[in-house]
């Protein structure tokens, strides 16, 4: 038993789903409590053997390091909004047993997709995530936007499959075989790259960044985020990132690192209108999701732009640029999770004026949470900026580290203007939170983590520098 | 170049599925046909470069293709049925109250 992480999950959840037949009481929180205690098990399972290399089930999977790490980020997300799910009830719609589950199997495509070795198991475990995730962002039937987001949602995600497979097909005719490894060998054999080679690259490409939105794939990222239930949004904007960042570091790097003049240069592009867009479009948006959703186009930029030299310390730092960038995440998700008035969910930011007033300490932790969204100095999102900018100055990218630099500054002035209006804005009407101290302990955790990491960044370069080793290893 | 027409025949369906995704403004279900059209033709493709190459795996993937395609339809089909309920069409134009 090599494979144990993914078949334990897998089993587990459908145990988890004969078991939901017998429960009749409170059936969604107990099968929520179940699918964290099997998301901690294979937490167990994948840190076991996180040092372990292999390749299994005839060169279609690979086990590394690596694909290890994001598998544990990965479960560690869906663990907390699993545990959002439960201690936050303030969306009746979601009260459904299904609703775990189905994130269970989402996580299963994520974890299949990171350590995909072929085309053909990558294309399988995409298509097993993001039908799960299409089902859960039209999960509210009540919420009319919720049903919109889902078509818009189904539509771009079937258009990136379809692109994806029209590349994989063309790198097939040219290859003759779909397995990573062949697609390596051939390349170094290759005198010249053919130019088929690098328009099947480019489709893949395309259709990777529709899923990870960005920049000029973005349009569907803030009508998504916004129209689906908040928790759906949390996970979006978190555990699929993670995930397709795991496969895009992987088809780069090792298939196609041999044409990375080519990919580099798209990446460029890729991250430049990004990090424009994440910062421009958010400059006039009234809507905290919708906000969010432009926060990450600009993040996403961000950490492309780790992935432009291909080098060993550029993923490093991705990596680390990805854990920060989900406790951040995580933590204003689960404030917007307990937003609420008058029995209805808000998520407008004027909603947030004179919080301060009522909540002192929540409105201390977001703002420490946006502050280091937008990356000053001594919080968690400055040292991971900082990272990636080292990273592009060394391989000098002079104009990209500029352009980041800018629109960091842009960025930075919504993050305050949310800040401001929750310090010295005078409160419109009271907005009642669902104040449940688990939510309040969890948001002065994330807090406190971002405010902390300055003390002991060497532990996160360490741990990532040893995990992307494994990616460079000779195979 | 007798060899290489299912290129041109792919691309063409592939082409045809992807306008129809953009220039279509009337039904949602013409969005889906227009999908199913763009994996058909990452279908010909692989089928045809299996055959050229004597490689069976081409038709392997295939077979995968039609069998996510299949889902996906079933998801997608589902997910229409809950907007038609709400909205009381299934136009495209009908999807614009989430803007900003």
């Amino acid at each position: 038993m090599i494979y144990i992480p993914e078949v334990f999950m897998s089993i587990g959840f459908l145990i988890i789903l004969i078991i939901s037949v017998f429960v009749k009481k409170n059936q969604n929180i107990v099968l929520g409590y179940l699918s964290l205690l099997l998301i901690f098990l294979t937490q167990f399972f994948v840190l076991k053997d996180i040092f372990l290399f292999e390749e299994i089930f005839n060169n279609f999977f690979v086990i590394d390091s690596f694909g290890s790490f994001l598998k544990s980020v990965i479960l560690i997300c869906a663990g907390f909004v699993i545990y959002f799910y439960i201690i936050v009830k303030n969306d009746s719609s979601l009260n459904r047993s299904e609703f775990s589950m189905i994130i269970l199997i989402s996580i299963i495509g994520m974890m299949l997709m990171v350590s995909s070795n072929d085309l053909l198991s990558l294309f399988v475990s995409i298509e097993l995530q993001s039908l799960a995730l299409y089902i859960l962002v039209s999960f509210s039937k009540e919420d009319f936007n919720s049903s919109e987001a889902g078509v818009k949602y189904f539509v771009i995600g079937s258009l990136s499959t379809c692109i994806f497979l029209f590349g994989s097909s063309l790198i097939y005719g040219l290859v003759g075989s779909t397995n990573f490894s062949e697609i390596s060998q051939f390349m170094s054999d290759q005198y010249s790259v053919p130019l088929l080679l690098v328009v099947g690259l480019i489709f893949i490409l395309v259709s990777l960044s529709l899923k990870i939105s960005a920049a000029p794939f973005h349009m569907w990222t803030p009508d998504v985020y916004q129209g689906s239930p908040s928790l759906v949004t949390a996970f979006l904007s978190t555990a699929p990132k993670v995930a397709v960042f795991g496969v895009l570091i992987r088809v780069l790097v090792y298939p196609f690192g041999e044409i990375i003049v080519d990919w580099g240069k798209i990446l460029v592009i890729l991250s430049i209108f990004s990090m424009l867009i994440g910062s421009l479009g958010a400059l006039r948006q009234d809507d905290l999701k919708r906000l969010m959703a432009y926060s990450t186009i600009n993040h996403i930029g961000f950490i492309l732009m780790g992935l432009v030299p291909g080098s060993e310390d550029g993923i490093t730092a991705i990596c680390i640029y990805l854990i920060f960038y989900i406790t951040m995440n995580l933590g204003v998700f689960l404030f917007i999770l307990n937003m609420k008035r008058d029995q209805l969910n808000v998520t407008k930011i004027k909603d947030l004026s004179g919080l301060y007033k009522t909540e002192p300490l929540i409105a201390g932790c977001l703002a420490l949470l946006f502050f280091s969204m937008a990356g000053i100095p001594p919080l968690a999102g400055f040292i991971s900026k900082l990272l990636i900018l080292n990273i592009v100055i060394d391989n000098n990218l002079f104009f990209l580290a500029i352009i980041a630099v800018i629109t960091s500054v842009i960025s930075a002035f919504y993050y305050i203007r949310l800040v401001k209006s929750m310090f010295f804005d005078s409160p419109t009407e009271e907005l009642d939170l669902l104040t449940n101290s688990q939510s309040k302990l969890l948001l002065s955790i994330f807090g406190l983590f971002n405010l902390s990491v300055i003390f002991y960044p060497q532990f996160f370069l360490n741990l990532c520098a040893s995990i992307t080793l494994s990616l460079f290893a000779l195979r | 170049m007798e060899p290489f027409n299912f290129l041109i025949l792919s691309s063409l369906l592939f082409s045809v599925g992807f306008l129809g995704i953009f220039i279509n403004r009337k039904n949602l279900i013409t969005i889906l046909m227009s999908i199913e059209l763009m994996l058909l033709s990452a279908n010909i493709n692989f089928i045809g470069f299996s055959d050229l190459l004597g490689d069976l795996s081409g038709q392997i993937f295939s077979l995968f293709i039609l069998v996510v395609a299949a889902a996906e339809a079933a998801i997608g089909l589902a997910i229409l049925t809950i907007f038609f309920k709400k909205s009381n069409s299934i136009s495209v134009d009908s999807i614009n109250r989430l803007k900003g």
